[in-house]
């Protein structure tokens, strides 16, 4: 560990690590100094010189920006000298010489650092009488951010943000002296996944989001702590509502997950919840009509459907239910049966993963402090953006990189290793012997690594995926990160025994061994790899529950649609990451119409139904998620809301996920999900929609060649179906081989098993004709 | 891809005499520059494509430094010193006059696209101020005549390539130091001329 350095500031002793900047040593100490471009996850640049401070040299008192001065044993320092505060002013009035000081309509004004400090430490009255510096007000430098020139000062922390942290740095300086300004390439605008984090650490108004522009006032909002329930990787972020709606989403600087930093899906993807479609009553389906219902009427209906001893009852969960809700199914259907019951998880990409003793579980930080990274999963940036943040931190302190596989192409900029379709087949399958691959040996045998491995695509088998992780165990100390990347997937995990994917769905499930299905917060439908097959069961069966806050194609299917609360900011729970960390999901607005709870549902329906339950308060059910655990491990409500443990708390447990092996399937193409797509909660999410409706795909150079490509359209045509799009190439494919990202309407309707006519010409023929 | 194969390859050739790719940056604007008389947007493309960094962080780069001009400038760039060795020396009268000569405020080119006038800060001629820099090729010792004379030479003969010896005899009065070996090379557009860059050439 670094040497504790002494120092006195403000003629108090302060003792900090040696390797501190004056900035967070004061910090540390609570000592606030003023601050603009400085930022604690960012590199110093002393661009604001607002921190300036005197400190003692042999050459008398010497200004100094504390930013960018580190640390010295037995430094003398003076944060509020009448220097100092000369300095400050001085600092301030140059700011704001060319700030518009529009506060009175800036979203930013209440929660201003720039407000706030000339408050504190400001002159007071401005001399400036000039003209000041005028742009056009505001530009969109994305379809989500604006940017406000005037009220920029340049403290380069959103450019730096892009540069060092997400890595496109797609904005920089433009200009320079009084000229400079924040802008784009031409035509190039700012599309980053990252971009919405910007905004949020922009110290002026200068960055603001569609989304949140002119809503509300920083002290009308309403604000709690949740966690992301988007993906796996369960960032902290804090609600804000204003009037019963919510209204923005800010990340939350928790150290070990997400650093503060969201991706733009997390951010943005909340806007659904004010949708006027939402579903407000319950519906039947009759006739082929839906009809409004009592939801006592439901619940007598299902009783009688239950109370039959012979009804077999089957649950097809979404990933975005909180672990209370999950329990709330275990107990139910342990209510109706003592035998085993099996929960499918609406998961194409559901397999046994590498759990057991033989296996040890990496954390999140571990990527910080091994010697290597061997990624071997979905392509993480479009997944779990805020993981391939951390990937790309650990990247930047010098852990090396390797990466497997044509899916991974926004790793392979920063890879030091990457292994693409000459070592990793169409099939997904690593066709050469990974043991006589040089370059991975030199990084990984004997050393300290974390491997992220997960499965890419349905067509990938599961064996492949198995083979480098036990070559990596067999030659190196290996803690494995099993990648799944569904929201709450491991909450799942950790609350229910016999968990299955879609796949197995799709094998098991028919109406012999099933009367009776809930489905959950799920579109497979409309979602998943096995939509056809899926549809097809769900209109044989005998009565389907559907669940969820919109109508959507599975619900269409469905007898009874129930609307229920959204996880996101309409529930309270808990929700475990991909290390297994559980962390609290509150509720900030009300949900709309008879919408309740999933867990609300079904308990009431079990004291409907007469049968015996115990769970009936969220706390019972809380606690009966995490019976197993000890005391003072467990995530239960009292434990989670202890102010040491709101980040969380990690318990490692081994799931049972009884999947059938999955052989790989005859790839003619392969699919994957984007981080955008047009998902029934995207649809509804006016900022997000923008971004996930365009339907493309993409494919390798040889089929441009082959098919002489020249118009960037392409139409795919299977049976009676014809989806026109545009394609782009992607020099990490295999040759033959297309990528088709599933996560939009129609392309996951066709069926992959067999031939997509690809007719690269009907739009190029049609040009022709012209 | 607005380069041709011939630019592309000096490009690539510079490119190697750096550790980095994106420390040659600043050199391929140069490049750039001789090629269209500007940094052009698809220039930067081209850049951004040979050195891996981002079109906005070339666009940062070139619109930093003044040296990389925005628009396209006139045939002969026209650059008289302001700062104070110079000021001293009566550089205004020069300005004045060299401004009512071609018609042209501070950083404008005129119609015939044959000059850009602008005033800089210090080019390093201090001893033989005041001076100025057609197409950075130095004149020092100037008076307001020599410098409409040289105008009108340059407006009259437009000569491919200027050479700082020659205008210096020709318009030129007190120089910086006279133990400079003679060149007879000049510079051939209006980016500085670099051997590398065969931005300049021999005069015949």
């Amino acid at each position: 560990m670094s040497d504790k350095v002494n120092l006195n500031v403000n003629g108090i002793d302060i003792q900090s690590d040696s390797n501190k900047l004056l900035i967070e040593a004061c910090e540390d100490s609570g000592i606030h100094i003023p601050r603009f471009c400085w930022h604690k996850r960012l590199d110093p640049v002393g661009m604001c010189r607002m921190c300036l401070v005197e400190i003692e040299t042999p050459r008398g008192k010497m200004l100094v920006p504390s930013c960018t001065t580190e640390i010295t044993d037995e430094m003398v320092v003076d944060t509020e000298s009448d220097v100092v505060k000369k300095a400050q002013e001085g600092v301030l009035e140059f700011l704001l010489i060319n700030h518009p000081l529009d506060c009175p309509i800036c979203d930013k004004a209440g929660e201003c650092p720039l407000q706030d400090q000339t408050m504190a430490y400001g002159p007071g009255e401005s001399r400036f009488v000039e003209e000041k510096r005028h742009f056009e007000k505001p530009i969109n430098i994305s379809e989500i951010i604006l940017l406000d020139r005037e009220r920029c000062i340049l403290c380069a922390r959103c450019t730096r943000f892009s540069d060092e942290i997400s890595g496109d740095p797609l904005i920089e300086f433009i200009q320079r002296g009084n000229k400079t300004e924040v802008n784009t390439f031409p035509n190039e605008p700012f599309k980053s996944y990252f971009s919405g984090n910007t905004v949020q650490i922009c110290p002026v108004g200068a960055l603001t989001s569609t989304s949140y522009r002119f809503k509300a006032r920083p002290w009308d909002l309403k604000s709690t702590r949740s966690t992301c329930n988007g993906c796996t990787m369960g960032c902290s972020i804090e609600l804000n509502s204003s009037q019963n709606k919510m209204l923005r989403i800010l990340g939350v600087d928790n150290d070990s997950v997400n650093q503060g930093w969201l991706c733009d899906k997390g951010r943005y993807n909340f806007e659904y919840l004010n949708s006027e479609k939402r579903l407000k009553t319950p519906q039947k389906s009759v006739d082929n009509n839906f009809v409004e219902i009592e939801i006592q009427d439901v619940y007598s209906e299902l009783t009688e459907i239950i109370q039959d001893r012979k009804t077999k009852i089957n649950f097809l969960l979404g990933s975005n239910l909180t672990n209370e809700d999950y329990v709330a199914f275990r107990e139910f259907s342990k209510s109706i049966s003592d035998s085993e019951q099996t929960f499918y998880l609406n998961d194409d990409l559901l397999y046994k993963g590498q759990f057991g003793q033989n296996n040890e579980l990496a954390k999140i930080d571990d990527l910080n402090s091994s010697d290597a990274i061997v990624v071997w999963a979905e392509d993480l940036k479009e997944k779990m953006p805020v993981l391939y943040l951390r990937v790309r931190q650990a990247v930047k302190k010098g852990v090396k990189l390797i990466v497997f596989g044509h899916t991974n192409e926004t790793l392979t900029d920063i890879a030091d290793v990457f292994y693409g379709k000459e070592t990793v087949s169409k099939n997904f399958e690593i066709i050469k012997d990974v043991s006589k691959l040089n370059e991975i040996k030199n990084y990984v045998v004997g050393k300290n690594i974390t491997a992220i491995i997960g499965k890419s695509t349905p067509q990938q088998s599961d064996e492949s995926i198995r083979e480098l992780s036990e070559f990596l165990k067999s030659n190196s100390n290996t803690k494995i990160l099993n990648t799944y990347t569904k929201g709450n997937t491991y909450g799942a995990f950790q609350t229910l025994e016999n968990i299955k994917g879609t796949k197995d769905f799709v094998d098991d499930i028919s109406s012999e061994n099933t009367d009776l299905l809930f489905v959950v917060g799920a579109d497979p439908v409309g979602r998943s790899f096995y939509s056809n097959e899926i549809k097809s069961i769900l209109e044989n069966l005998d009565t389907v529950v559907s669940l969820d806050i919109f109508n959507h194609e599975t619900a269409e299917l469905s007898n009874f649609v129930i609307p229920v609360s959204s996880t996101l900011g309409e529930k309270e729970g808990t929700f475990t990451n991909i290390e297994f960390r559980t962390s609290r999901i509150d509720k900030l607005v009300p949900s709309p119409g008879q919408s309740i709870s999933d867990s609300e549902f079904i308990t009431s329906l079990m004291n409907f139904a007469g049968l015996s339950n115990d769970i009936n308060s969220l706390e019972a059910l809380n606690n009966k998620a995490f019976e197993s655990i000890e005391n003072s491990t467990r995530p239960v409500f009292d434990n989670l809301d202890k102010p040491s443990n709101l980040d969380g708390i990690i318990n490692i447990s081994d799931p049972i996920i009884t999947t059938s092996e999955n052989s790989s399937t005859k790839a003619l193409f392969y699919t994957g999900e984007k981080l955008y797509g047009d998902s029934v909660t995207e649809r509804h999410s006016e900022s997000i929609s923008l971004l996930g409706s365009k339907k493309f795909i993409e494919i390798s150079q040889n089929i441009v060649d082959k098919f002489n490509l020249t118009s960037g359209k392409c139409s795919m045509v299977q049976d009676d179906m014809e989806v026109t799009l545009s394609y782009k190439i992607n020099d990490n494919l295999p040759d033959d081989l297309i990528y088709i990202p599933i996560n939009r309407r129609d392309l996951n309707k066709f069926n992959f098993s067999k031939e997509i006519t690809f007719l690269p010409s009907r739009v190029e023929e049609a040009l022709n004709v012209n | 891809m607005s380069w041709d194969e011939k630019l592309l390859k000096q490009a690539k050739k510079i490119i190697k005499l750096y550790p980095q790719k994106r420390s040659a940056l600043g050199t391929l604007l140069h490049l750039a520059q001789s090629k269209d008389g500007y940094i052009s947007d698809d220039s930067i493309s081209v850049i951004s494509d040979l050195v891996g960094i981002t079109e906005v962080q070339v666009k940062s780069v070139s619109t930093f430094y003044s040296m990389y001009k925005q628009e396209p400038t006139g045939k002969y760039l026209l650059s008289v010193c302001k700062s104070i060795s110079c000021e001293i020396n009566n550089s205004s009268e020069v300005i004045n006059k060299l401004q009512e000569f071609t018609g042209l405020n501070n950083n404008e080119t005129d119609e015939d696209g044959l000059f850009t006038f602008e005033a800089v800060e210090c080019i390093g001629a201090c001893g033989g101020a005041p001076a100025m820099q057609v197409n950075y090729e130095t004149v020092e010792g100037l008076t307001a005549e020599n410098a409409i004379n040289l105008c009108s030479w340059l407006k009259e003969k437009q000569p491919d390539i200027v050479v700082a010896d020659d205008m210096q005899k020709d318009f030129g009065g007190v120089k910086s130091f006279d133990w400079a070996i003679k060149d007879n090379s000049g510079a051939t557009s209006n980016a500085p001329g670099f051997q590398t860059l065969k931005t300049t050439k021999a005069k015949k």
